[in-house]
């Protein structure tokens, strides 16, 4: 590969040809150098005596060439690394991609790694301690103890490899068969790498672009656009998360069928519907003759629904007091209501209080013949003429009504643990992104 | 399957008793919050005095 021309840009030491496509590619370590991936044909390459062999032709869909040129210097704790390899990499189960950067040093043969998702940036080292203590709690949580630090584990994962170009001193394609254990105490992550169960440990630390461009050779218009969404696809971020998912979905889905199957089978029946009056007692001790309607049937167990209204009710008000009784045993449930509306006019205003619909809800009434006994109160004034008004009311009954509350209640039990959940991810997701400031520098 | 409910057991629990309590809800009719019954002691015509169901004296249909 010709590496462009730039200011920041290491000059190399050799050049090897593809075994595809006879492109020269530029080696900066030449002692150790052994993979190569041409940005030309987008083949995967070994080098071997006398016949470099192709292991892997990258899908041209996947491509994405490195935005640094190779050879792109930087400094860290006075060391000084440039870029000798770029590899784009697939979450395994699912559409998450990020790119890393391999930069190495050939004074004291290290590497480190940029590690960039939608433009947010991670400094990646490999640990000197490699003998970190797990603990796993009997709530799931598990942790990784370093240096008197506990970091939690957050993120499981398995990735492909997808795009390679530059070289490499290992087989890269052996990476995916690793399994990734992201630990963190923000800012600073331990990344176990497991590869047949034995762990292989590395440091990381969230990385600014004032930092990037402060420590690497990088040129502005190099850095890919910063993602100011959520970086990662929430359900990959705690490992309880997918399970929490699956289990909600079916949970949803359960209790929809539950309501779509009571109203099939319960379905909503008006069994009362009259316009009544209230007719002044003067003989009597309420001020209001009370009301009997006739009997109708319930089957149940079914909530029973009343719309109580007074259309025509205004600067007044009219208190029912309902009790539904059970002609066979006398059960009697009782609900009291008021009807109150006032308007008026005032400082160039119009102002109203009140309703003229109010609703009552009697949970559980059992199948039965019931009745009303309605005893109505209200305030009379005459009219001009010195008639006393009989204020008219409307009595709706209905039964298997859909219970709101019920919904929204049991909706909210569903969804309550999941949202903290997803906002306990979201935050720390940004937090762990955006605004950081340069973390731990690599260990020497 | 069983793992991933292993990882949750509790939220589990508590969804499946709810759902439990929905479904009890939904065949009995009960509503859990809000019902507009004053008569929570379940006092039948027959035996409930005047004086506790606020001065009326229910008139039995029949």
């Amino acid at each position: 590969m010709a590496a462009p021309e730039s200011k920041y840009v290491l000059p190399s030491y050799s050049v090897i040809k593809c075994p595809v496509c006879a492109n020269g590619l530029n080696v900066y370590d030449t002692r150790k150098s052994a993979y190569f991936g041409c940005s030309s044909c987008h083949s995967f390459f070994q080098r071997s005596d006398g016949n470099n062999a192709s292991l892997r032709k990258f899908s041209d869909a996947d491509v994405q060439q490195c935005p640094f040129p190779l050879g792109t210097m930087g400094t860290v704790e006075g060391i000084e690394y440039m870029l000798v390899g770029f590899i784009r990499k697939k979450q395994k189960d699912d559409e998450i991609y990020w790119n890393e950067y391999a930069f190495y040093s050939p004074k004291s043969n290290w590497y480190v790694i940029l590690a960039e998702f939608d433009g947010n940036w991670m400094m990646i080292w490999r640990s000197n301690n490699q003998n970190i203590e797990l603990t796993k709690y009997l709530n799931g949580d598990c942790f990784a103890q370093d240096e008197g630090v506990n970091y939690l584990l957050y993120l499981q994962y398995q990735f492909n490899i997808i795009y390679a170009e530059g070289e490499f001193d290992w087989n890269i394609l052996e990476d995916e068969s690793l399994t990734t254990y992201e630990y963190v105490n923000a800012p600073r992550i331990l990344i176990n790498e497991e590869r047949n169960y034995q762990p292989s440990w590395f440091r990381a630390s969230y990385l600014s672009p004032k930092a990037l461009l402060n420590d690497f050779e990088i040129a502005p218009e190099w850095l890919p656009k910063k993602n100011t969404g959520i970086p990662f696809i929430p359900s990959k971020f705690y490992p309880r998360w997918k399970s929490l998912v699956k289990f909600t979905g079916i949970t949803l889905a359960l209790f929809l069928l539950i309501t779509v199957g009571t109203m099939m089978f319960k379905p909503e029946k008006q069994l009362y519907n009259k316009t009544l009056y209230c007719v002044q007692d003067t003989t009597g001790w309420g001020n209001t003759k009370s009301i009997i309607t006739e009997p109708f049937n319930i089957t149940g167990p079914a909530p029973v629904y009343f719309t109580l209204s007074a259309p025509a009710l205004n600067n007044s008000w009219i208190e029912l007091e309902i009790s539904l009784i059970n002609d066979k045993d006398g059960h009697v449930y009782e609900l009291d209501k008021t009807i109150e509306y006032y308007s008026g006019y005032e400082g160039g205003e119009s102002w109203s209080e009140g309703d003229h619909n109010i609703d009552a809800v009697l949970s559980g009434v059992p199948s039965g013949t019931y009745h009303m006994n309605i005893y109505p109160a209200t305030e009379y004034k005459k009219n001009d003429d010195g008639t006393i008004p009989q204020p008219a009311f409307d009595v709706t009954v209905s039964q298997n009504s859909f219970l709101s509350s019920n919904f929204w209640l049991m909706l909210c039990l569903i969804l309550l643990y999941p949202t903290i959940q997803f906002i306990r991810k979201y935050t720390y997701e940004n937090s762990k992104w955006f605004d950081k400031e340069y973390g731990d520098l690599p260990e020497s | 399957m069983i793992q991933d409910l292993k990882r949750i057991k509790y939220y589990a629990l508590c969804l499946l008793t709810g759902v439990g309590l929905f479904s009890y809800g939904s065949f009995t009719g009960t509503r859990f919050l809000g019902d507009d019954n004053k008569n929570k002691d379940g006092h039948t015509i027959n035996t409930s005095g005047s004086g506790h169901m606020g001065g009326h004296g229910y008139y039995f249909h029949k």
